[in-house]
């Protein structure tokens, strides 16, 4: 499994939610972690056969299990997803207009964001031209958007930032959190932030993730066509020269 | 309704089999590949239930055999796969759709309903379902003959609900139709983009076309009692 070192800024703290999951290896954390609803559903099961119980006792037990099946199922989906990831091989490349496939999904996701009272602040300015799998791309964006807005405090501002930095093209969504969700940090908009950025790592980007202050920063690099073509016409420059 | 469905794992087989009996289906298991194939084609099934991972004959090689003999026999792949690349390679061998494991059974059952349905789907330019009108070509919405403004997104979600007018669509249908997504968002994004919808397309006016479906998802449709006042009118 790749792992990338994640510079952070300064005056950064240290990151934490998916991140500090996929440092770790998430999927053995995410195995790990499927052991305690499974536990659960193992125990109540087997109370619930071990002797005759009244009809609501049964129905709460059922209850229970659909929970803690519900649990699992989140935990299964992310596990494939990242497994997915990881052993499989992009081969379709496209040429993507970043600040466009992006303004989509944030376009898109507006309504949700009016719905729960997230203002959603934009600055996404110069033609940010990538290669990459058009469809992977799509998903990775509005996985991070979806993710952060269900993460986000309520009435906080959500700043998304897409600009050309030297030779890469950046994204940085600093958004403020609101309190840890149930099950954290298993809960599906976590661990819909870490295939993300496994999604995206796997693209061929840098993905950093840090908290600053109140806010939560992630920072999504991809180098630029410009970028590409240079140190592919460099390469081959140099592959002539040592021919010659 | 004939289903036949062939799926090796027994304890999962009796499940379904049992929840679709239950809703009144005919139900017939087979638990590998060269049965399923076999089956399917000596016997009229309206819909197959067809698990990829079958022994003997893998579900791929079935399904391809059925769509030469039977092209219009309408086929929900089962899989533990979720890639977009594997839904799209199933979809192109011939699959009318395809439901990942873990699934609930509420989630198929809804899928089977729209197959079901699916050789009856509108495929004229103009849907129209009681006084709602939707012009696919021009991009036009009206209702009771009055002009509404929709975004892209709201409009491609009424012309699902539309399309599958008459019966209930689940979240994940809608995801993957409307917003070609193969995962569960973490945001509420459809419930959110349906509200904006029947905002447009109910308020004010006495019959509401959009239906939450309890536990599925939702649905447009002619209330009964209004379609059968019409038909007598």
């Amino acid at each position: 499994m790749r792992r990338h070192t994640h510079e952070q800024p300064a005056n950064a703290a240290s990151s934490s939610g998916s991140s500090a999951l996929k440092r770790q290896n998430p999927l053995s954390h995410l195995l790990h972690a499927l052991n305690q609803p499974l536990t659960g559903l193992q125990c109540s099961l087997e109370l619930a056969s071990a002797r005759l119980h009244a009809a609501e006792e049964y129905a709460r037990t059922l209850q229970d299990a659909l929970e803690l099946t519900a649990r699992m199922r989140v935990l299964v989906e992310a596990l494939r997803e990242i497994a997915d990831s990881e052993y499989s091989e992009q081969t379709q490349q496209d040429r993507v207009l970043l600040n466009d496939l992006l303004s989509t999904q944030i376009e898109d996701l507006l309504p949700v964001s009016e719905s729960i009272g997230v203002h959603v602040r934009t600055q996404i300015g110069a033609e940010l031209c990538v290669s990459g799998n058009r469809a992977l791309l799509c998903n990775v964006l509005f996985r991070l958007l979806d993710s952060v807005l269900s993460l986000a405090r309520k009435g906080s501002n959500l700043q998304i930032v897409a600009e050309r930095e030297m030779c890469n093209a950046l994204i940085r969504v600093s958004s403020v959190p609101g309190s840890a969700p149930e099950f954290s940090p298993y809960s599906r908009p976590e661990l819909g932030l870490l295939i993300a950025e496994v999604g995206w790592e796997h693209g061929g980007g840098t993905w950093t993730q840090f908290t600053r202050e109140t806010y939560q920063i992630c920072e999504l690099r991809l180098p630029t066509m410009a970028a590409i073509s240079l140190t592919e016409s460099t390469r081959n420059n140099a592959e002539k020269e040592d021919e010659v | 309704m004939r289903i036949l469905i062939a799926e090796d794992d027994e304890a999962l087989a009796k499940f379904v089999r049992q929840g679709l009996e239950g809703e009144h289906y005919s139900v017939n298991v087979v638990s590998d590949g060269e049965k399923a194939r076999a089956t399917a084609l000596e016997s009229a099934y309206d819909v197959v239930v067809l698990d990829l991972n079958l022994p003997k004959l893998d579900g791929v090689s079935v399904l391809r055999q059925l769509r030469m003999k039977k092209p219009s026999l309408p086929v929900l792949i089962l899989t533990q796969r979720t890639k977009v690349e594997d839904r799209v390679q199933c979809l192109d061998t011939g699959a009318d759709d395809y439901l990942a494991k873990p699934f609930s059974f509420s989630e198929l059952s809804a899928r089977i309903r729209a197959l079901l349905r699916r050789s009856h789907l509108p495929s004229e330019s103009v849907l129209v379902v009681g006084d709602l009108k939707l012009d696919r070509v021009q991009r036009i919405v009206e209702r009771a003959g009055k002009r509404i403004e929709l975004t892209g997104k709201e409009f491609s979600l009424l012309e699902y609900l539309m399309r599958n007018a008459g019966r209930d669509v689940t979240r994940s249908m809608i995801l993957e139709h409307v917003w070609n997504l193969s995962f569960d968002t973490t945001t509420n994004v459809v419930d959110v983009y349906i509200n904006y919808l029947r905002r447009k397309i109910d308020d004010g006016h006495p019959v509401k076309l959009i239906h939450t479906v309890r536990g599925v998802g939702y649905g447009l449709s002619v209330p009964a009692e209004i379609a059968l006042a019409e038909t007598h009118a």
